[in-house]
């Protein structure tokens, strides 16, 4: 049974593949697997469940629903199913809308199994699983040839931190000899260092941390429902998820903390900038995304596992919110540019709704994202002043793109006619998740610490009234900056020079960097070791098949031509060999037999025009032989 | 003497029926003349008889201690008997027109005859009459077509060489014998003890390019290559190979009786063994000349024979590989030959283009006998390699073998050039072909080369411990 | 009844010769049928195969007594997945739709003969009998690659033949250093294993080793051995490179683990190291090559250089006697045989897929095709399963494999399994790239007529599919069997 949100999802992908026939059908039966998986997550959820399945000889995959699992197992399924119910209204994938909702609802499958796995083996299952099926997802309009490239480039660059997960797994296996998370507790601490290590890399790739980020730029190239389940419930919360989940063992390596801390504390100043200085809509979300993980990290390095788990929470409400509104205003506005769009006036409930979720990622309170962020902050301040400081930077910065990305998005502007207004399903979506954003400021109610607790399995940290002062006044002094911006109409450029601004919102070099000194080393390399493979191995074993067949050349020439035409005159050396034969010949054993005598006979009249004069040099080879063969038998006895 | 003749009765029925079918060719008219043949083949059936007969009861040294007839020499006369029958077979029609082919079965008696002297040779004396005798029947064999330049020439080289082989072979018989006091091996064994290294060394050096010669191995092999593309083809697959066998055994029986300590003897044969194999697989590499490639392959194979000498008394395979390498190169050759004597003497590579599918079954039987040259088990050819490297590891030859594998490898590039062509281009006509005689032959080769390597259980148990006296 | 997958396609090869030529397409469904025969076989011998039994259902007969030599077949935990392995290949390669020029008695012949030759030489349990089939499977192929390839198909067949001829009497002189230690003389590969009669340590050994290590080396193949591959790949007929690429290649691999693992393991655990190195170069240098390929066939060729690798990867490290656990060890062995089945397997499809795409375009070239996944969703999607699977997609064949290669070899050499992962993000990339040039993107104009993959392509190519995912996702029917054997091995 603890399968069922596996197997639900996956079974209704392939009835949604079995009525690509009925596109109509196959909408409702997507929603209808979503609602049916979030059914199936919320039995599992509460029944403590475990199953394994049998692979062979020392492993078999094993999953459970424990822990920060519970809430995870269902919020998954909640959040796919708007953005399902999103999608299957929406007009962006008319043409091959089934193939989107299949690999929509495998996707999220995969990300079930990833979330219920008790091992290393069933977590790199679905860990990889979630990958390629962002790989369908992103290129999913195949036909336009940069998009294919834009999924490779992101299934690559999450694939390499999946290294990160066969090395994890193996040192648990080497070690421990089995590959459960249990199985953990018995790893020596040489091997617990390399699975930790191999752990972080494959959350930072996955979770989009410095210096991996920019894979969720090429994420983009896939439709709009594809970026909102994937920036928030699905894949790229896979890294923080699996760091939330096993820090407790993983913090006895002594440098797993800092090393966390860091890589998130790095990520959510240079995200929150690219977020700012972003011009593109969706791209400016993406760079927020990264952001807020490197906040979750931060916590889960400071070692308040529930602070990141609810901020996680959080921000998947908020974040696929964010995403399906940009959509939106990408079919009315016709553009992702910043500059050009301020729909606020043509489509004011959408304002709202994007506005809720703006306020969100501010950390504006009451919004239970607001109190997630701020039990963040106090765990950074926890684990050291300068780390609290710049957490609150990065708090800061959050404030400012949250509503920059709101005024110049969705804020007022002209009343345009808009090209596509959203249909009636994209708007239920929108609201039900605005709902549910605001539905989590419950949390600031009393024992709200102690539900994230439970909820997550983890440690939470209320902040200190000072923290909280700092807090909101940086929410505030954020709010008034962009405001000022906005008055003086320097929100797009945000006052900083336009080769910084592109550099920065091109994630600080970041693409470039991997291009120079990764990519093309590689191709490079690859192209040069093809070319040696041609020219000097092949080549190698060809060489010494010519060596062989020169000196044979050589051979056959020597024997047959060259001593004939050149050494002896073809004249002069018949009548030699002639001569010389009938010599042999008297001396000759037995002249008795007539055939021989005739045979020289007619050969030395013949042989003027022929080859015979090579008989002498026979002799001369043979004598050189003879001398040979007894130096040989001389020597070696 | 009544019981020593008794002992060599296969030789007796071979110089015997030779002398008869002299004066059948002598006095019966013309057209009778094919009949010969027949009779030819008759009387080799009858030395084959005795020679199967006579493994029962096998006589041991005979002669007046000039003879060894051991299990070797039958097994060695029962080879060159079979060679000899299918040459016969293989000539029937391609002398048919000759007015003189009485003559040529006389002469491939004769022949077969002194190779199967050479075999049981265990006197210098008596090694020189069968060396002779097989090489004189083999220079007029050869050169048979007079009217063929090519014959003809190739017979004048082939003498050539051979008359200062032998001579060679005779010097240094005389110096051994001054060195013993005695001709036969016996008394070499016992008077070489203490005989002065260096003229023991040029003796030896001398005697061995007299088999050398026989061998068709190196510095004695040139005339191989032209024998094999000048000689009437079947005349050619007989000397080829019937001197081989007498010459790889009387080489190995020479060599176990001399001390190792004052002649270096089988690092000599392991450097002709080695030069032979490179030399002859190189030369074959670009032959346009089929025949001519079959030639040099023929040298390169009497490389591969001469590990088995390079292991004799130190590896209990040393002798059974030989008989092993003995029995699949003379069948592998027949059939080779046979395939050539059946398309009417086609001797040029293009002209094989395509006839894989013209004549499927021809160009089979020589793919086997090409892959057995090669060493591709199951075949003949295999097996002999097989105990060969085997035996010349157990000698510490290692680095033999080594090159023989590798010899082996270039090898398939020559079969190839023939083979692929045949296969993978577009057919071509049809080729003349001669009877169905030369088909019998070819098929026998074939299926013995093939049985020699799977039904190989017979041979191996009948070799296992065979005996090489030496008197 | 193993005896009858060698014999009866052997048998019905020569029969198929014999048919009369106005008959002659009665050689296509005869061949099938009997190709039918060893897949029979092997399912009764799974069904009876018992866990832990070590070499089972053997027969033998005298074959060369006074030589040590015998005729003797059986299975283990190792041959039995790879005789499945290559009865199924070879049933689909000649279900697979072929123009065989007009020769198809010939065409048809080879393969069987080439069927049963393979069998052998997994099936053999006496090392003569090994050495027969595994020349005549050079000569088959050979033949296969020079009549019906295509391109410079003759100088690559003969290249293919005197490549692999060079490395076969390596490995001949090998078989025979052992022979010559086993007391009394004998060729019983059971009883070579039992005894191990090669002294570890000494010259001898060493010889012995590097001999059989390259006669497998080249067959693999390994860096830098493997310039024979891309060459017989390209030109040879897509059955026929399925065939190489599915059932030859694991003949190497078979060899290391069955004569240089089992028959030398003192010797073997001194060289793990090194040969593990080769590997890792063979996984990197492969992936690397393949991702600058312009034409399709060589791209899957060299991934096999690089797919092999990882067997031999997780070969030596299963020989590594005394480092790491056996459990380590004895997974990475796991993991290399369920790489071979699933090489085989996937490699077998993108071989035939790469023969279906020749068929209907006429090149090999990448750059000329795109956007064919609108045309032909049926080809799209096998490759599309075939590639993913290649490139250790979980769920898929290849992953099981990959995921044990790299866990047993992270506890015996962590540094060699570290690098070689490396291998599997530029197959991934590649891979993805191959998808997108040939599939993906714009749709050239002139392949506006393309035909999807027709009912005969399915048929072959359908059983491999789902082989592939049955294996990803249901790997235990599997791994049983193979871990009953490397167990054993990983004991040391």
């Amino acid at each position: 049974m603890v399968w069922l949100p596996v197997l639900v999802p996956f079974i209704g992908g392939a009835a949604v593949l079995g009525l690509h026939r009925r596109p109509i059908m196959a909408r409702t039966a997507a929603v209808v697997a979503m609602v049916a998986t979030v059914i199936a997550a919320a039995v599992v959820s509460g029944s403590e469940a475990t199953g394994t399945w049998t692979w062979g000889g020392d492993l078999d995959l094993a999953v459970s629903v424990t822990g920060f699992a519970r809430v995870m197992v269902i919020l998954v399924p909640v959040i796919a199913t708007m953005v399902l119910g999103f999608a299957a209204t929406n007009s962006e994938g008319d043409e091959a809308i089934v193939k989107l909702l299949v690999i929509l609802t495998w996707f999220v499958a995969a990300m079930e199994l990833l979330v219920i796995a008790a091992d290393f083996l069933t977590l790199l299952i679905g860990w990889e699983l979630v990958g390629a099926a962002s790989w369908g997802l992103i290129g999913h309009q195949w036909r336009d040839p940069a998009r294919p490239k834009s999924a490779r480039e992101a299934f690559v660059t999450t694939r390499f931190g999946d290294l990160g997960l066969y090395v994890a797994a193996g040192a648990v296996f080497a070690s421990a000899g089995g590959v459960r998370y249990a199985d953990l507790e018995s790893v020596s601490s040489g091997w617990l260092s390399l699975v930790a290590g191999g752990l972080v890399l494959a959350a930072a790739a996955k979770s989009a941390q410095v210096p991996f980020s920019p894979w969720l730029f090429s994420a983009m190239a896939g439709p709009t429902p594809v970026s909102a389940l994937l920036h928030s419930a699905t894949m790229v919360a896979a890294g923080a998820y699996i760091l939330i989940r096993l820090e407790p063992v993983l913090s006895t390596v002594a440098w797993f903390a800092p090393v966390v801390v860091g890589i998130g504390l790095v990520t959510a100043l240079a995200g929150g900038m690219v977020a700012l200085a972003q011009q593109d809509l969706k791209k400016a979300l993406a760079g927020s995304t990264s952001a807020q993980y490197g906040l979750m990290l931060v916590a889960v390095g400071a070692g308040f596992t529930a602070a990141a788990a609810g901020h996680l929470t959080a921000h998947a409400l908020f974040k696929s919110l964010l995403f399906l509104a940009a959509g939106v205003a990408l079919h009315a506005g016709g553009t992702l540019d910043l500059g050009k769009l301020r729909l606020g006036t043509a489509l004011p409930r959408i304002a709202v709704l994007f506005g809720v979720g703006a306020l969100a990622l501010g950390a504006v309170p009451p919004l239970g994202a607001a109190f997630t962020k701020e039990a963040v902050l106090a765990g950074a301040f926890d684990s050291g002043l300068w780390v609290g400081l710049g957490a609150a930077a990065a708090g800061l910065l959050s404030t400012l793109y949250a509503a920059r990305l709101h005024l110049l998005a969705y804020g007022p502007g002209d009343d345009v006619e808009v090209h596509a207004p959203p249909r009636r399903g994209e708007i239920v979506a929108l609201g039900a998740l605005a709902a549910m954003t605001v539905l989590l400021g419950l949390l600031w109610l009393p024992g709200g610490d102690g539900l994230i607790e439970r909820a997550a399995d983890g440690a939470i940290l209320a902040p200190t009234a000072a923290e909280t002062v700092l807090s909101w006044a940086l929410v505030a002094l954020g709010v008034i900056v962009v405001a000022v911006a906005w008055r003086r109409r320097r929100l797009v450029s945000m006052g900083v020079p336009p080769r910084l601004r592109a550099f920065i919102a091109g994630w600080w070099g970041i693409p470039t960097a991997a291009r120079v000194l990764v990519v093309e080393p590689v191709s490079r390399l690859a192209t040069w070791l093809f070319a040696a493979d041609r020219t000097i191995l092949a080549r190698l074993a060809d060489s010494v098949a010519g060596l062989g067949a020169l000196v044979s050349r050589l051979l056959k020439q020597w024997v047959d031509r060259l001593i004939d035409a050149v050494v002896w005159g073809v004249g002069t050396g018949t009548i030699r060999g002639a001569e010389i034969s009938r010599q042999v010949a008297d001396r000759g054993v037995d002249a008795g037999v007539e055939g021989v005598a005739t045979g020289i006979g007619v050969a030395g009249t013949q042989s003027r025009r022929t080859q015979s004069g090579m008989s002498y040099h026979y002799y001369t080879v043979m004598m050189i032989g003879v001398v040979v063969a007894i130096a040989v038998a001389a020597v070696w006895r | 003497m009544g019981r020593a003749a008794v002992d060599v009765l296969p030789v007796l029925i071979l110089a015997g029926g030779a002398i008869l079918l002299i004066f059948y060719v002598m006095f019966v008219p013309r057209a009778l003349q094919p009949w010969s043949a027949l009779g030819a083949t008759l009387v080799l059936a009858a030395a084959g008889f005795a020679s199967g007969w006579y493994l029962g009861r096998v006589p041991g040294i005979t002669f007046f201690g000039t003879f060894a007839a051991d299990r070797t020499w039958l097994w060695g006369t029962l080879i060159i008997i079979v060679v000899t029958a299918l040459a016969a077979a293989l000539s029937v029609e391609w002398f048919r027109t000759d007015a003189r082919q009485g003559e040529y079965y006389v002469l491939l008696l004769l022949s077969a005859l002194g190779a199967v002297l050479l075999a049981g040779a265990v006197d210098l004396m008596e090694l020189v009459v069968a060396m002779l005798l097989s090489s004189v029947t083999g220079y007029t064999l050869t050169a048979y077509h007079r009217k063929s330049r090519a014959a003809t020439e190739a017979g004048i080289k082939y003498y050539l060489i051979g008359a200062l082989a032998n001579g060679a072979m005779v010097y240094g018989i005389a110096l051994l014998f001054g060195l013993s006091g005695g001709t036969s091996f016996a008394d070499l064994e016992i008077g070489l003890v203490d005989a002065d290294s260096t003229a023991l060394i040029v003796g030896f050096g001398l005697v061995t390019i007299g088999i050398a010669f026989k061998l068709g191995a190196v510095p004695a092999h040139q005339w191989m290559p032209d024998v094999a593309q000048g000689a009437p083809a079947p005349a050619a697959a007989f000397v080829l190979v019937a001197g081989k066998v007498g010459a790889l055994i009387v080489l190995m029986r020479l060599a176990i009786v001399l001390p190792e300590s004052a002649v270096g003897w089988r690092p000599l044969v392991a450097v002709i063994a080695a030069a032979t194999m490179t030399l002859g697989n190189l030369a074959a590499l670009w032959q346009n000349d089929v025949r001519r490639m079959l030639g040099w392959s023929s040298v390169s194979q009497t490389g591969y024979g001469l590990l088995a000498v390079v292991a004799v008394g130190r590896s209990d395979l040393a002798v059974s590989s030989m008989l092993f390498f003995l029995a699949a190169y003379a069948m592998g050759n027949m059939a080779a030959f046979g395939v050539v004597v059946k398309l009417r003497g086609l001797t040029d590579r293009e002209s094989f283009r395509g006839l894989g599918s013209t004549h499927p079954w021809l160009m089979g039987a020589l793919v086997v006998s090409f892959l057995s040259f090669i060493g591709i088990p199951p075949l003949g050819g295999f097996a002999a390699k097989l105990l060969l490297m085997g035996a010349v590891i157990d000698a510490g030859y290692t680095w033999l073998a080594v090159l023989t594998v590798v010899n082996s490898a270039i090898s398939l590039f020559y079969y190839a050039r023939v083979m692929g062509p045949a296969y993978f281009d577009s057919a071509a006509e049809p080729r003349p072909v001669m009877g169905s005689l030369a088909s019998w032959a070819v098929g026998i080769a074939v299926v013995a080369v093939v049985a020699i390597g799977v039904v190989a259980q017979p041979l191996a148990s009948a070799w296992e411990g065979v005996t090489l006296l030496t008197g | 009844m193993l005896t009858t997958a060698i014999f009866v396609p052997l048998i019905v090869a020569a029969v198929t010769l014999a048919i009369p030529a106005k008959h002659a397409h009665l050689a296509r469904p005869l061949a099938i049928v009997t190709s039918f025969v060893p897949l029979v076989v092997v399912g009764i011998t799974w069904a009876r195969f018992e866990i832990g039994d070590g070499l089972q259902l053997v027969e033998s007969a005298k074959w060369i007594p006074s030589l040590g030599i015998s005729y003797s077949v059986g299975v283990d935990g190792l041959s039995l997945p790879l005789v499945g392995l290559t009865a199924l290949l070879f049933t689909v390669s000649m279900v697979f739709p072929f123009d065989d020029l007009g020769k198809s008695r010939p065409y048809y012949a080879t393969f069987l003969f080439l069927e049963a030759i393979s069998l052998g030489v997994f099936l053999a349990l006496d090392l003569i009998l090994f050495f027969v089939f595994w020349d005549l499977s050079l000569v088959g192929m050979y033949f296969l690659i020079g009549v019906w390839g295509h391109g410079d198909s003759q100088r690559s067949a003969l290249k293919f033949f005197l490549y692999t001829l060079l490395g076969s009497l390596a490995l001949l002189l090998g078989i025979l250093g052992i022979y010559l230690y086993t007391e009394p003389r004998t060729f019983d590969m059971v009883e070579i294993i039992r005894t191990t009669p090669v002294p570890a340590g000494g010259v001898a050994a060493t010889l012995i080793f590097l001999a059989l290590g390259i006669g497998f080396a080249v067959k693999t193949p390994l860096v830098p051995f493997h310039t024979w591959l891309p060459p017989a790949h390209v030109d040879a007929p897509a059955p026929a490179s399925t065939i190489l690429a599915g059932v030859l290649l694991k003949m190497g691999t078979y060899g290391f683990i069955r004569i240089s693992l089992q028959m030398l393991p003192e010797t073997f655990q001194r060289f793990a190291l090194p040969l593990g190195i080769v590997a890792v170069v063979s996984i990197l240098y492969g992936a690397l090559v393949a991702m600058a390929q312009t034409n399709l066939k060589r791209v899957i060729a060299y991934t096999s250089v690089n797919h092999m690798g990882y067997v031999i990867l997780g070969i030596a490290a299963a020989g590594a006697i005394g480092s790491g656990s056996d459990a380590s060890r004895s997974i990475a062995m796991t993991g290399a045989v369920v790489e071979m089945v699933a090489h085989g397997l996937i490699t077998g499809a993108l071989f035939l897929v790469s023969g279906s795409i020749l068929a209907r375009g006429g090149t090999y070239e990448l750059d000329q095709y795109g956007g064919l996944a609108g045309r032909a969703p049926r080809l799209a999607g096998i490759t599309m399963l075939a590639a993913f699977a290649s490139l250790g997609l979980p769920g898929l064949a290849g992953f099981v494999a990959e995921f044990q290669i790299f866990a047993g070899t992270l506890g015996v050499y962590p540094w060699l399994a570290g690098i070689g992962l490396l291998g599997i993000v530029i197959t991934a990339a590649l891979f993805l790239r191959m998808i997108q040039q040939v599939f993906l993107g714009d749709l050239p104009v002139r392949w506006d007529d393309w035909r999807d993959l027709g009912r005969a392509e399915l048929f072959a190519l359908v059983p491999l599919a789902v082989l592939v995912i049955v294996i990803g996702v249901v790997p235990s029917w599997l791994i049983r069997v193979i871990d009953s054997f490397s167990q054993v091995v990983a004991r040391g």
